[in-house]
């Protein structure tokens, strides 16, 4: 669940007060017409889980490209998945690609993008 | 601390001072005989408190831009290996010679305009208009030495602080990404001008973990700004290095920016 209380905790630890994430009268005059969470906090659910599912490595050479494709409102619950994508080897190295994203309610896509891992 | 023990700790110093960096962590300290640099609690150099050591101690001050600490205290100090240098240089003249207090305030102001650019290229002050920004600019050196409360106030924030390895531990590598997106924001005025600014895309890849305390230097670069019906798309690339030069994570980050 992404509360407003969340997404201002999250400017202050993260310094990142950009008035859209916090300003209700400014973030209204903006094309959102409401306060919108940082796209760096649906990136930090996708970090999650792929440190949950590889736990060992995904520290140590993970490797995530994503676009913030719709924002996240302050009030949403949003899901938070990911599929393998491919294995393929790199130097001599073999990754896991992954897809993955970050659904709000309506269906949308707040984030989609790839996560690459090294196999241990 | 003797000549010959201050020669073979500098015979270390200057060893370690051999690979050029921006941004050291040095303790300044004083025991109850002498006045000691330390790194990593090596010692760098040191001055006994005799008269010529006391004069040695107070122009490193000076050249670290520090008092000397109390008997019993420690200050610690960024600096880069050129101020160091310098440093270890005023810590090996002899003061009972006159000529000597010419060479440290020679060595003493270099010291200080090094301080000065230092804190010119870091400070993240100026004022930008987006109409300043263009490709190849360079942001930064941005200093982040997150304490273990700071680090889990992101953890708090983000709720990722129960994974199986422990992000309790260490700090979030994206923390390192936000602290930096966010001094790019303030920098190019998105907070101060109300900018409609949105995030659109960001890529990490994360080679090292870092813990709370550790020192860690990013530089960023405006790989490209266009402009697209009245939006300034601006992409940055971020560098992250550990005290050692070592890589610790590189990232990009996409912005659009509608003024």
């Amino acid at each position: 669940m992404v509360t407003q209380d969340r997404v201002t905790a999250y400017a202050h630890a993260s310094g990142d007060h950009n008035p859209i994430h916090l300003d209700e009268e400014f973030a209204a005059s903006t094309r959102f017409g409401q306060r919108i969470a940082h796209g760096m906090l649906s990136l930090a659910f996708v970090w999650e889980m792929m440190s949950i599912n590889y736990p060992s490595t995904w520290h140590k050479g993970g490797t995530v490209k994503t676009r913030f494709t719709s924002p996240v409102v302050p009030g949403e619950e949003v899901v938070v998945g990911g599929s393998v994508k491919r294995l393929r080897t790199m130097d001599g190295n073999e990754f896991v690609e992954c897809d993955v994203a970050v659904t709000r309610p309506n269906g949308e896509k707040a984030l989609t993008g790839s996560a690459t891992v090294p196999l241990e | 601390m003797d000549s010959e023990e201050r020669s073979k700790a500098m015979e270390a110093a200057y060893k370690l001072l051999e690979t050029p960096r921006a941004h050291l962590r040095v303790k300044f300290e004083q025991t109850d005989e002498a006045v000691l640099l330390l790194y990593r609690d090596d010692v760098l150099t040191g001055v006994s408190l005799d008269s010529s050591g006391i004069n040695a101690a107070s122009a490193m001050a000076v050249a670290l831009g520090v008092d000397v600490p109390p008997s019993g205290d420690a200050v610690e100090v960024l600096a880069s290996t050129g101020l160091l240098y310098r440093v270890l240089a005023i810590s090996d003249l002899d003061f009972d010679n006159p000529a000597s207090f010419d060479l440290a305030n020679h060595l003493v102001n270099e010291a200080i305009d090094m301080q000065r650019s230092a804190r010119s290229a870091g400070s993240g002050s100026r004022a930008m208009e987006l109409s300043d920004l263009e490709s190849g600019l360079e942001f930064g050196p941005y200093v982040i030495d997150f304490s273990q409360s700071e680090s889990q106030a992101y953890l708090d924030a983000t709720g990722d602080d129960d994974t199986p390895d422990g992000f309790g531990e260490h700090v979030h590598p994206l923390h390192l990404d936000a602290f930096v997106l966010s001094r790019l924001i303030e920098e190019i005025g998105i907070v101060e001008n109300r900018i409609e600014t949105v995030h659109a895309g960001q890529q990490m890849t994360v080679h090292k973990q870092v813990w709370p305390g550790d020192l860690i230097v990013a530089n960023a670069t405006l790989k490209s700004c266009s402009n697209r019906r009245g939006s300034i798309w601006a992409v940055f690339e971020t560098a992250f290095t550990g005290e050692n030069g070592d890589r610790v994570a590189v990232s990009s980050s996409t912005i659009i920016m509608m003024p």
